[in-house]
């Protein structure tokens, strides 16, 4: 028996609101191991991402001008959805 | 040393065993346009693939201890370990115990497995010992890629590459072929990889070449093993000449524990496309997977973890996982080396 991910979607803005395009995603902490990639944000701002297993991820963002951001989710039964938003 | 090819040479192809166990090779392209290498080779491997240094190299001699001299850069003595005290602080998974589906990186989870794995999983353990590379225009940083991955959905990643050959540069599994990610229309092999040897923030000193040509192992992109997470691109020109390429090898238990292995990739927590290194002792070994607490971030997937031998470059595993105590990457044995030997170009 296997199990389909969950899915960790999400959204970065600049601080004037404005979709930061090409920011880095990575897993910073995950409830299992977790391939050592990045994703970059789209056009909108947008990233989609697996979560491997139910439990509490922490996401990085990094995006060159700004400072880096984490952020905490918890993957339980249902996908995730986050907003970050970056600082100088 | 090898001899560098020019670029109108036949590509040479070797000689290799037939892969077994889940490490028969595939490619994205399809069977007619399969290129010779791929096909398997009858014939005896060698232990170890050589090095070469490329044009006009200005290669950095390596420190003492196995260990790339880079400024700033210091191992800590702390994490020189005996293999007995090894022991006591990482017990190597057994390969029967482990999730052996690609749980780690895009989510098929075998249910009814023991826990092997920590319930915290970081990338960087402790204090971060990640030194940037300044100059990546010599041997053997340039021999490393950033990567910029585009998945079949759109969707793009930063990785890692290192090059084996003048056409070839090897990475990680999930890199090339994507598995189990849950997400409609990424699943498959990526639409292309744009090559950037020797990256240093928005500078290109190499340029940059785009692949769609890619191969990769069954257990990946039929399982999702992760004990098969291993892949490479193959490139158009034959831009491994210039930046040089990484040796590789197979290696016995009791000699990777007491090797250094040596990381330096492009991880995506730090400014855009700089490359860093961090080394550190290796802390077990299984018979597919290599684990170690050098510490890195994603983006750093596919990196060549290797070992100083007299001087030059050798990799013995191909960096894929972020774990709670230790890193991890793909072991290179027989079977993975076979492939490697048939995909150099």
């Amino acid at each position: 028996m296997t199990r389909k991910p969950h899915i960790i979607s999400g959204h970065v803005h600049e601080p004037n609101g404005r979709p930061a395009v090409g920011a880095r995603i990575y897993f910073l902490a995950a409830p299992v191991a977790v391939a050592d990639m990045a994703l970059v944000t789209d056009q909108h701002g947008q990233f989609t991402l697996p979560a491997p297993a139910s439990g509490t991820y922490q996401l990085g963002c990094t995006a060159d001008g700004f400072a880096p951001a984490t952020v905490t989710v918890d993957v339980a039964e249902e996908d995730a959805r986050v907003e970050i938003e970056l600082r100088r | 040393m090898d001899t560098l090819l020019q670029d109108k040479e036949p590509v040479t192809i070797p000689s290799v065993s037939k892969p077994t166990n889940g490490h028969m090779p595939v490619s994205n392209l399809s069977e007619d346009a399969e290129p010779e290498a791929m096909q398997a080779q009858n014939g005896r491997a060698l232990p170890s693939s050589p090095p070469a240094e490329g044009t006009n190299p200005q290669t950095v001699q390596p420190g003492k201890d196995g260990v790339e001299a880079v400024k700033g850069f210091k191992l800590r003595e702390s994490q020189v370990l005996s293999e007995s005290e090894l022991g006591k602080l990482y017990k190597a998974p057994d390969t029967s115990k482990l999730r052996d589906i690609g749980e780690a990186s895009y989510g098929i989870l075998a249910p009814d497995t023991d826990d092997t794995l920590p319930p915290k999983a970081a990338t960087v353990h402790g204090p971060d010992d990640r030194v940037q590379i300044t100059n990546t225009t010599i041997y053997p940083w340039r021999a490393i890629a950033s990567l910029l991955i585009t998945a079949r959905d759109g969707s793009q990643w930063i990785g890692t590459g290192w090059f084996i050959g003048p056409h070839t540069l090897m990475t990680a599994g999930h890199v090339v072929f994507i598995k189990n990610s849950g997400v409609p229309g990424r699943d498959g092999w990526v639409r292309s990889i744009q090559v950037m040897p020797g990256r240093n923030g928005s500078s290109l000193p190499f340029g940059s070449v785009t692949s769609t040509n890619f191969r990769s192992v069954t257990n990946w992109t039929n399982n999702g093993d992760q004990n098969f997470d291993y892949g490479a691109i193959i490139i158009p020109t034959n831009l491994g000449n210039t930046t040089g390429w990484f040796g590789f090898g197979v290696y016995s238990d009791a000699d990777l524990l007491n090797t250094v292995g040596n990381i330096s990739g492009y991880p995506g927590d730090k400014p855009g496309g700089t490359q860093w290194f961090d080394a550190r002792r290796i802390a077990a070994v299984n018979s597919r997977k290599v684990y170690y607490d050098i510490d890195t971030a994603g983006g750093q997937s596919g990196s060549a973890v290797y070992r100083i031998v007299n001087g030059a470059r050798y990799a013995f595993a191909i960096h894929a996982y972020g774990g709670a105590t230790t890193n991890s990457g793909t072991r290179i044995v027989q079977d993975v080396y076979n492939n490697m030997v048939s995909w150099k170009a």
